[in-house]
């Protein structure tokens, strides 16, 4: 049965509660008899003692109030008396329980006896009755009242006797109940400690026991488990601590299995480390793995690639190949166990094999393996081999286990080392490629060396190349040599060409002034031949008429021939001249038609003239010329025709045709074809037809007659007309001659241009005489003029003013020159040998090269609006002055101004002008210093001033009008001003100095540090060669040839630089400028010059932007159509549109290009005058 | 092709399609910032990609004005960087005084908030009436802004302090109406201003300054971009003027022109123009 520690427990303290609780009821108990008897004793004797003294008391108060009564006679108070008497019966009644009834009677009795005598004695004694028996009375109740007090005192006395054994009893009670106590007390400690000994026994005995159990296990004993003693707590801790030592146990032997098995790993892991080759490390794993697991005999076979299983290392395998052991060296894939365990993957054990399985012999015996073990060495899903193991003993878990986990290990290892081999291999083949690669490099080395040779040839080979070269070269510059000389003799033979051409023209010239000579005689001769052959006064003979006609008709051939010579020198020296008008195309083919069909019909010969429909009614050209042409053609045509016909067809030339002139295109021209079936002209022949004086056979000419001048002037006249004169022939069929003819005959230009004087040929030596050498990079003047003697003279004054200089004496010269090198500036002659002013400065504009390059016409035939007009920058009319010549030097090559530091301080305050100058002077500066405006303007005019500064408030001039006088007596030469003035200064007054100063700087703030800057900035400008500042916003000159005369340009922007620029632009077109920094200055300017021609608009102005006076402008019907051109720094895209939009006419960007400006504003303003609505 | 180099690609094509487009050249900017804001404006739109982006670009110049807007804007507030105005008070002020009129450009003036502040400054220096103060913008809807002159009071605190740190001697409050929880610059400030659309990069310049504002724009600009920006200021500024730079900004001294431009305050930024 078990019995716990806790009801053991709990059977001593409830018998220790037992006992005393037997202790305490026997106590009471006792302790209640003694107390009966002490209450007996109080019940019974104490009323008694009391009671007695009280009715005493009662008594002897009746008996004095009697007395009292009788002592004060009152009747009353003696009656009063009776309660005295009735209160101590009641209180005998009262005390029944005290006294016995019996006592009671009696003293009542007693009591109402001496009452009723004493009442009685009183009232007689009251009463004062005397009698008798009074005395007998009073004695009766004398007697009486001891009686009574007696009869009290006994009745209430106690009896001692009875009240001694009273106590003594209650003693008694004492006495026993203390004996009964110590006796139950007693008992209950026995009882108690007898408990106590018997649980504290037990509960040792099993400690003991638990305490030897427990140290034995501290010790790592876990054989002997801790006896179970007891059935109690200490019995389970025992049982636990069993349980524990048994876990514990358990844990170390899982523990040292573990070890066993990390060992295991450890070990193989350590045997096989190192850089092992396979087989080395499959030899080291087996003898390892048979020591570790004590297994007599093991082998390991690796996986070859092919799947087939190779025995790689063994340990105790007898004549491992011998057929007779059985042991094989090669496995197939999935041959046999070990093939198996290999496709398993998985260790397979095979108990108790055959006895023939496997044996091992020792050199004391053989004995037969137990059991094969077969574990496939698997990693990364890989079979790398499998290990073989046979053994005596039983196959154990663990060693299954460290193998499971072993063969991984082993697997890698064999892995690592197969890998390494194949690595050592492949470094050895490396090594191998690496001593064939420095074979190589030798053999290339070789080859190297030989290409170097072979270099070096040809490195020889090369400077033999060289020597030819440069034999070649000197060849070659032999050969330039005899070019420069052929060149030489080129120039020469152009040069004579030319002259050629002049003495031509001269000749031209001699046979137009001759023509003329030669018929004023002749009319007067044809006049008075014809007179003579109408023989009027009928005085000539018959034969003599007919020499007078003949005469006449002489010299009606002679007439004819000397108007055609006329013609064509006319033509030739440039002195015809044309009137182009329309010219109607059907008028001119019935005119044709009127006049050349009877001749046709005449001579028997068809004739026919065509108008091709789709050309223009008219064409415009001279219509004399056109006639005199066609004429010609056809007159020809019809005198060379003996059968067939001759036709005129007027038409579009064919799409592909040739055209010798440019600007002649099939869809502008007109062909006038004249066809023959005559002669025919000979191939070799057409070229001459046309030459003048000249005619193809003579037998021809003599046949037909003629001047043989008609075709040349046909032709030039075709030229004159803008047009050509072709020719096709085939001798003997005919010949076909087309006049080619623009629509729109010869421009305006070529219409006015005016006529070059003849002149004779110059001395073709010019250009080399006198002029000084011209190296290459220097600059030099052009000298384009055939006179030597004036060319001469002006080459000196270029050479005086600097310059150097090249005379070209004729315009081809000119022309090569300017573009072989060109000059700073040309100077050209009107009058040219070879060709003319005008001609020349066309040719220059039209090459980039030369386009440039400043002109001024120095000539004596007055033409200045025409040169100006083509774009030169001066015309000056011989004869001229030295210094007009220096002038025109001036105005080709600006001469650099001769710059200086030098400083003129204009100050009228003399502390102030001190302090400055001292100032200056410390920078290093020459400084000179005038008090007023007058003495400055004296001093500028003796000396050069580079820089001046100016106070404005000057006692004699104000600044602005001191500044447009120094303007007028400097010229472009003026100093850079630096306005240094206290004085406030208004936005239009700081604006109109701006147009003259470099700077203004107020006298405030840092202005004196800022002075030094702008004076510093002034020096270092002049070192790096600029001139004062406001001069650098000009731009170049614009190139293009328009000019805008007297035009008035209203330039609207805030920024003083542009406006200097756009002006200096302008006025140099010679326009008249007119300025505003604002929209609302615009609009004001606008008012004040209604007659402003164009508007130059800037869009970003403060107060009013561009386009919203533009918007304003446009909004005042009388400049609705004036031209506005839109300035704007933007260059986005829409941008022009918006200025469109706000009424611009047009727009340019900024930086403005010159040239486009003055183009654009030229378009502007002459579209307007054509459209006829003037501005004004 | 890598995908980060497509991306490339595909931004340069929009941003030449912006040139051919609209004229603004924006090819040249700092690439990676730039490509930031790109990616950026490219969510915002919720397009899905830069291709739809480019269409919507080219088709829509309302959306490419919110696109130019997103990609070079700018934060900026008033008296922001007091130490700058603090020491263009104290050292450019006393020069700018020696000049009767004065030109000042504030290029790439975005909100205007700057503007604003060199106008408070040039007033209380009793410069303004002899100033005129362009600001010029790329962006119109920035210069709108910058016209209105509203900003968010919401730092006002903050505002009225950089003031005073810039050596601000008036009342800050006398120079706006706070109302519905903005600044209204005052009309007097904005009298001598000019706003002007205008492009740092392909624009011409248009007049001589004394002082160019270009506080934080050339960081934006990749390095051909600057040296035509850079160049453009050397030709509006007269000799002696003032070109002021953000202060994480610096002269790239590789470029020819800034060897005329010399450091006037080094700790602010500000340089000179030698002319």
């Amino acid at each position: 049965m078990r019995i716990t520690f806790r009801t053991k427990l709990g059977a001593i303290v409830g018998a220790i509660m037992l006992a005393f609780l037997a202790l305490i009821v026997a106590s009471t108990a006792i302790a209640d008899r003694a107390n009966r008897e002490l209450v007996n004793i109080q019940e019974r004797f104490l009323p008694r003692i009391e009671l007695g003294p009280q009715l005493e008391g009662k008594l002897e108060h009746l008996q004095r109030a009697l007395q009292d009564a009788v002592a004060a006679h009152d009747l009353e108070a003696l009656e009063a008396t009776v309660a005295l008497k009735n209160d101590l019966l009641e209180r005998f009644l009262a005390a029944r329980g005290v006294i016995t009834p019996g006592e009671a009677a009696a003293l009542r009795s007693a009591v109402e006896d001496y009452y009723a005598s004493a009442h009685d004695v009183s009232r007689r004694l009251l009463t004062a009755e005397t009698g008798e028996g009074l005395v007998e009375a009073m004695e009766a109740m004398q007697a009486k009242q001891p009686r009574t007090v007696n009869l009290l005192r006994t009745t209430t006395a106690i009896d001692r006797g009875q009240l001694a054994s009273a106590f003594s009893e209650a003693a008694r009670a004492q006495v026993t109940a203390n004996q009964v106590r110590l006796i139950v007390s007693l008992g209950c400690l026995a009882v108690v400690l007898l408990l106590s000994i018997g649980l504290g026994r037990s509960t040792l005995r099993s400690l003991a026991a638990l305490a030897v159990g427990l140290n034995r296990f501290g010790k790592g004993d876990f054989g002997q488990p801790i006896p179970v003693v007891s059935q109690d707590e200490l019995g389970d801790l025992a049982r636990q601590a069993n349980q524990m030592a048994e876990n514990l146990n358990r844990l170390g032997q899982e523990r040292d299995r573990s070890d066993w098995i990390k060992g295991g790993q450890a070990g193989l892991a350590e045997e096989v480390r190192g850089e092992l080759e396979p087989e080395e490390t499959a030899a080291r794993a087996v003898r390892f793995l048979a020591r570790y697991l004590d297994v007599p005999v093991a082998a390991l076979y690796v996986t070859n690639p092919d799947g087939s299983l190779r025995l790689l290392g063994h340990c105790a395998l007898s004549a491992v190949g011998a057929p007779s052991t059985g042991a094989a060296t090669l496995i197939r894939p999935g041959e046999g166990l070990l093939g198996h365990a290999a496709q398993q993957r998985e260790i397979i054990v095979v108990a108790d094999p055959p006895a023939d399985y496997l044996c091992v012999r020792s050199g004391l015996g053989e004995a037969r393996t137990r059991a094969i073990v077969l574990v496939p060495l698997v990693h990364a899903g890989r079979v790398t081999g499998v290990l073989e193991l046979g053994l005596f003993t039983p196959w154990t878990d663990r060693s299954a286990e460290l193998l499971g986990v072993a063969r991984e290990t082993l697997a890698i290892a064999i892995e690592v080392s197969r890998a390494r081999s194949s690595m050592r291999g492949l470094l050895a083949e490396t090594q191998r490629q690496a001593d064939r690669l420095a074979e190589q490099e030798m053999e290339l080395r070789a080859t190297n060396e030989e290409l170097q040779s072979q270099q070096e040839e040809v490195r020889r080979t090369n400077a033999d190349l060289k020597q030819q070269t440069e034999e070649l070269e000197t060849q070659q510059r032999a050969l330039q040599e005899k070019n420069e000389e052929l060149e030489t003799a080129r120039l020469s033979l152009e040069q004579k060409a030319a002259e050629l051409t002049t003495v031509s023209t001269y000749k031209s010239q001699f046979l137009s002034n001759m023509s003329h000579e030669l018929r004023t005689p002749l009319n007067s001769m044809l006049l008075l031949s014809s007179l003579l052959a109408e023989n009027e006064t009928g005085r000539l003979t018959d034969k003599q008429v007919e020499f007078a006609k003949t005469i006449h008709l002489a010299g009606k051939d002679l007439l004819k021939l000397i108007n055609q010579v006329l013609d064509l020198a006319k033509i030739e020296s440039g002195r015809q001249e044309i009137h182009v008008e329309p010219v109607e195309l059907s008028g001119l083919v019935d005119r044709i038609g009127r006049v050349f069909e009877p001749l046709a019909t005449d001579k028997g010969l068809a004739f026919s003239v065509e108008l091709e429909p789709g050309l223009p009614q008219t064409i415009a050209t001279d219509r004399q010329r056109i006639d005199q042409v066609l004429n010609n053609l056809l007159a020809n045509a019809i005198k060379f025709t003996a059968q067939g016909g001759v036709a005129l067809h007027i038409r579009r030339p064919a799409a592909g045709a040739h055209f010798q002139r440019d600007g002649l295109r099939p869809d502008n021209t007109v062909a006038f074809v004249v066809t023959d079936s005559g002669v025919g002209i000979a191939a070799e022949n057409l070229d001459r037809i046309f030459t003048p004086f000249e005619q193809i056979d003579s037998a021809i000419d003599r046949r037909y007659g003629g001047t043989g001048l008609g075709l040349g002037i046909a032709r030039e006249l075709c030229h004159l007309l803008g047009g050509e004169l072709q020719v096709e022939s085939v001798m003997g069929k005919g010949s076909t001659f087309t006049c080619l003819l623009p629509d729109q005959g010869p421009s305006a230009s070529e219409k006015v241009r005016p006529p070059v004087p003849v002149v004779a040929a110059a001395d073709p030596d010019t250009e080399r005489s006198g002029a000084p050498l011209v190296a290459p990079g220097d600059a030099y003047l052009l000298l384009v003029e055939d006179d030597p003697n004036f060319a001469k003279a002006f080459g000196e004054i270029i050479q005086g003013q600097g310059l150097k200089y090249v005379i070209a004496p004729d315009g081809k010269t000119g022309l090569r020159l300017a573009r072989d090198k060109p000059p700073a500036g040309i100077i050209l002659d009107v009058r040219l040998p070879d060709s003319d002013g005008w001609t020349l400065m066309n040719q220059l504009r039209a090459d980039p090269a030369t386009k440039q390059i400043p002109v001024h016409f120095v000539s004596a035939v007055d033409a200045s609006e025409h040169g100006l007009g083509l774009g030169a920058v001066g015309y000056l009319t011989k004869p001229a002055t030295r210094q007009q010549l220096i002038q025109v030097v001036e105005a080709l090559v600006p001469k650099p101004l001769e710059r200086t530091a030098r400083i003129l301080v204009v100050e009228d305050d003399v502390v102030m002008g001190d302090s400055l100058v001292k100032q200056l002077t410390g920078e290093n500066l020459e400084v000179r210093r005038a008090m007023n405006a007058q003495e400055a303007l004296q001093v500028i005019s003796q000396e050069r001033i580079g820089c001046l500064i100016l106070d404005l408030s000057l006692p004699d001039m104000d600044g602005v009008t001191f500044l447009r006088a120094l303007e007028t007596q400097c010229g472009p030469d003026m100093p850079s001003i630096v306005v240094y003035t206290a004085r406030a200064l208004s936005k239009a007054e700081a604006k109109a100095l701006e147009a003259y100063t470099d700077a203004i700087v107020l006298k405030d703030g840092s202005s004196a540090e800022r002075l030094l800057d702008e004076v510093r900035l002034f020096v270092r400008r002049l070192k790096e060669g600029l001139g004062p500042r406001r001069q650098t916003a000009l731009p170049t000159r614009p190139a293009t040839a328009v000019r805008l005369e007297g035009r008035k340009i209203l330039v609207v922007d805030d920024d003083m630089r542009t406006v200097y620029a756009l002006s200096a632009t302008l006025r140099s077109k010679g326009a008249e400028v007119f300025v505003a920094d604002t929209g609302h200055a615009a609009l004001a300017e606008l008012k004040g010059h209604p007659d402003v021609e164009a508007v130059l608009m800037d869009i970003m102005m403060p107060e009013m932007d561009g386009y919203e006076a533009m918007r304003r402008i446009r909004q005042e019907q009388r400049f609705r159509d004036l031209p506005i051109i839109a300035l704007t720094a933007k260059a986005m895209k829409g941008e022009r549109e918006t200025c469109i939009e706000a009424g611009a006419s047009d727009y340019l960007p900024k930086p403005v290009d010159p040239d486009r400006l003055i183009t654009m504003l030229h378009a502007c303003i002459s579209e307007k005058v054509k459209d006829g609505r003037p501005g004004a | 092709m890598a995908d980060r180099e497509l991306e490339e690609l595909e931004i340069r094509l929009l941003l030449e399609a912006i040139y051919a487009r609209y004229g603004y050249d924006l090819r040249d900017y700092a690439p990676t910032s730039f490509r930031r804001r790109v990616l950026a404006a490219l969510v915002k739109s919720g397009l899905e990609n830069l291709g739809e982006f480019q269409h919507r670009v080219l088709i829509d110049a309302e959306f490419f004005s919110q696109v130019l807007e997103q990609l070079t804007v700018r934060v900026s507030e008033i008296f922001r960087d007091p130490s700058f105005y603090r020491i263009f008070r104290a050292k450019v002020v006393p020069i700018l005084r020696t000049y009767p009129l004065l030109n000042i450009w504030h290029g790439g003036c975005a909100g205007g908030e700057e503007v604003y502040s060199s106008a408070i400054l040039l007033k209380e220096e009793g410069l303004y009436e002899r100033c005129q103060l362009y600001a010029t913008d790329l962006s119109s809807q920035a210069l709108a802004q910058a016209r209105d002159g509203i900003y968010s009071a919401e730092h006002l605190n903050v505002l009225v302090a950089n003031y005073q740190a810039s050596g601000g001697n008036g009342t800050f409050a006398n120079y706006y109406t706070l109302a519905y929880e903005r600044l209204a610059m005052k009309e007097s400030l904005r009298r001598k201003m000019l706003f002007f659309q205008h492009n740092l990069v392909s624009d011409q310049v248009f007049g001589e300054m004394q002082v160019i504002f270009c506080r934080n724009v050339l960081i934006y600009f990749g390095p051909d971009l600057r040296e035509r920006v850079l160049n453009k200021f050397a030709q509006s500024l007269c000799p002696g003027g003032f070109l002021c730079l953000g202060s994480s900004e610096r002269l790239p001294r590789t470029i020819p022109i800034t060897k005329r431009f010399s450091e006037f305050s080094s700790s602010e930024r500000i340089y000179r123009y030698d002319g």
